[in-house]
């Protein structure tokens, strides 16, 4: 079979670097300098590189498995590793802040965590291929028979194709800025129509979340706050289900304009609201 | 509909799950001394997880026997945190668990293996992915619900096929090193298989031999070669199961050298208590390094509490429980 130029350039890179440059001390270092770096072009290529070396030297008995399906499927194996490749940027690239902790905090805690890092999202990451090879299969969805139990509706478990690097239609990106316009819609509304007490007791819920210091709902008891939580989280729902927002607008609001909208809201110490108090 | 694993599949899907919860255990690695440069213009990227998180990531401990992916839902105390097992084998997924979607991608959350863990544990976990608040609010309120309490109503193995099953048990037995709420906790909750899944021992007896079918049959993971191979390799890395089902030779290797059994009459005691059933341990025992078994699964691993709670199992009468109850205690300890 005939090598694809990409592949074919990663076998010259490969065949000119000595043993020792595949030392996990020097492809830990550059894979880091892949992360954190913006640049594209051939310093980029050669990061991908040390990628796809990392992930053939690690969790050896899934990429075994990798290899026989590839065969067996006649797939490219070379196109299993750059997806992987992909897979394992995509999935560390979300995590430059916790990495630049850890440097902070010196090498003996950071090159440890990034290998750790590095292989937990390839087990992820060769889950994804495999599903993905075993759905490619002379069996694909018919492995799973097709018995009613009685139990009535469950959950689908059907989508097993974990190729990361579909395209998408133009009817899915439609969809996805109709999506992003609703978050913003959904974060106008709550900031208009609910009481501050109750945008106050999100924030808290959300920082609390996040890890983040806050003085929201200071003077309350933890057993108060976890009545506040529960009946916010009830109330939440029931007004989302009401003004009929769906799911994944919500999830929309709560990544890109919950943060916005704590940032907006000013801290209560207390779940009453003062200033109906003070009017009173 | 809820659709059956087809056997080949999930004795596929199940070798993978075996392969991706065990540790591994490379070469020695030199670290270099100098750090790194740090990461500039982090908040180019739009999406960035937040170090000082501890609720809602999608996180993996790494144990001396297993990788366990899980996610903190709550705080027990200053230095404890409930946390939900989680696992990307969505497959595998019942209608017990809630599947969420986190930002690189989807998982389960099984709702009835909650278990306990310190600030530090946590914070050397890797993270690994992070929900946003909105579905971290669905996964506490389902986790809080009331419904997804045991009712006395098991989830039965036919209905669920036993390669759910099989998962289902090696989850709990993942987590259950880590059941006691605390160092000076009195007790830990136990999730017992033979309620759980309302199964004759016997006929629960076929999942340590699909173990080893699926050991045997699969080359290219080639699991059971490693295991002969390698004397210091830990039999949980296989299966603890597998390895009990009457495969004698491994019971020779180092790690298993010097255990003690103790006949069941002599060590526990089920009694009723306000929250639910309980087994009281004999007092000599308290704070002894042990494992528990019932029948052929591993319910407990730790330093032993004077009590173990079954609390999950009020509902049910003494009889139902006893008879469920196969206990088996083993310890370094020399009765």
């Amino acid at each position: 079979m005939n090598a694809n130029p990409a592949q074919r350039r990663y076998q010259e890179w490969r065949d000119r670097i000595s043993g020792h440059d595949l030392d996990f001390a020097i492809l830990l270092n550059r894979i880091w300098g892949l992360l954190r770096s913006q640049a594209a072009g051939p310093e980029a290529d050669e990061g991908f590189w040390y990628l796809i070396c990392f992930i053939q030297r690690v969790r050896r008995p899934q990429n075994n498995l990798i290899r026989n399906l590839c065969q067996r499927r006649h797939q490219d194996y070379w196109d299993t590793l750059a997806s992987r490749a992909a897979c394992l940027y995509a999935r560390l690239k979300p995590q430059l802040d916790i990495l630049n902790r850890r440097i902070e905090q010196g090498s003996q805690s950071f090159y440890p965590y990034l290998y750790r890092v590095l292989e937990n999202n390839l087990i992820l990451c060769n889950k994804e291929v495999i599903d993905s090879l075993w759905q490619k299969g002379e069996r694909p969805l018919q492995d799973l028979a097709g018995e009613d139990d009685g139990l009535g509706d469950a959950p689908q478990y059907g989508q097993l194709d974990g190729n990361i690097s579909m395209p998408r239609t133009l009817a899915e990106i439609m969809d996805d800025l109709h999506n992003r316009e609703r978050a913003h819609e959904l974060y106008l509304r709550l900031r208009d129509d609910w009481p501050l007490k109750y945008l106050n007791a999100l924030c808290h819920y959300y920082e609390v979340l996040c890890g983040y210091p806050t003085r929201r709902l200071a003077r309350e008891s933890n057993a108060n706050i976890d009545q506040i939580h529960s009946r916010l989280r009830q109330k939440l729902l029931a007004w989302i289900a009401d003004k009929d927002f769906a799911t994944e607008e919500v999830r929309l609001f709560s990544a890109l304009w919950l943060p916005q909208l704590c940032q907006e809201t000013p801290v209560l110490e207390t779940y009453r609201d003062i200033r109906d108090e003070q009017n009173v | 509909m809820f659709k059956i694993l087809d056997d080949s599949y999930g004795k596929n899907l199940w070798e993978m799950y075996l392969e991706s919860i065990r540790p591994e255990h490379g070469d020695q690695i030199t670290w270099p001394s100098a750090a790194p440069p740090l990461a500039e213009a982090v908040s180019a990227d739009p999406l960035q997880f937040t170090p000082e998180r501890v609720f809602g990531n999608v996180r993996l401990l790494s144990d001396s026997d297993f990788l366990i992916l899980y996610m903190v839902i709550a705080q027990i105390a200053e230095d404890r945190f409930t946390a939900l097992k989680v696992s990307n084998f969505k497959q595998f997924g019942t209608y017990f668990d809630l599947e969420f979607p986190g930002a690189n991608g989807s998982y389960i959350a099984e709702l009835d293996n909650a278990f306990t863990l310190s600030r530090e544990q946590i914070l050397g976990s890797v993270v690994l992915d992070e929900t946003d608040a909105y579905t971290f609010g669905q996964l506490e309120g389902a986790w809080l619900a009331e419904g997804n309490r045991f009712s006395g109503k098991p989830l039965y193995w036919e209905n669920i096929g036993r390669w759910r099953a099989q998962f289902r048990i090696k989850e709990h037995e993942l987590t259950c090193a880590y059941r006691i709420p605390s160092v000076n906790s009195l007790t830990a909750s136990l999730w017992i298989p033979q309620l759980e899944l309302q199964k004759e021992p016997l006929v629960m007896r076929m999942y340590q031999k699909s173990c080893l079918d699926v050991s045997r049959s699969i080359p290219s993971l080639d699991l059971e070669k490693r295991v002969s191979k390698d004397a210091s390799f830990s039999r949980d890395d296989l299966d603890d199961a597998q390895l009990r089902a009457g495969k004698r030779e491994y019971d020779s290797r180092p790690s298993l050298a010097g255990k003690m059994f103790r006949a069941a009459e002599a060590w526990y005691k089920l009694t009723k208590s306000p929250g639910g059933w309980e087994l009281e341990l004999a007092p000599d025992l308290e704070g002894n390094q042990a494992r528990i078994y019932n029948g052929e699964y591993l319910i407990f691993k730790g330093i032993l509490p004077p009590f173990l709670k079954l609390d999950r199992y009020a509902h049910l009468s003494k009889h139902e429980i006893e008879n469920a109850l196969e206990l088996r205690l083993e310890s370094q300890h020399p009765y």
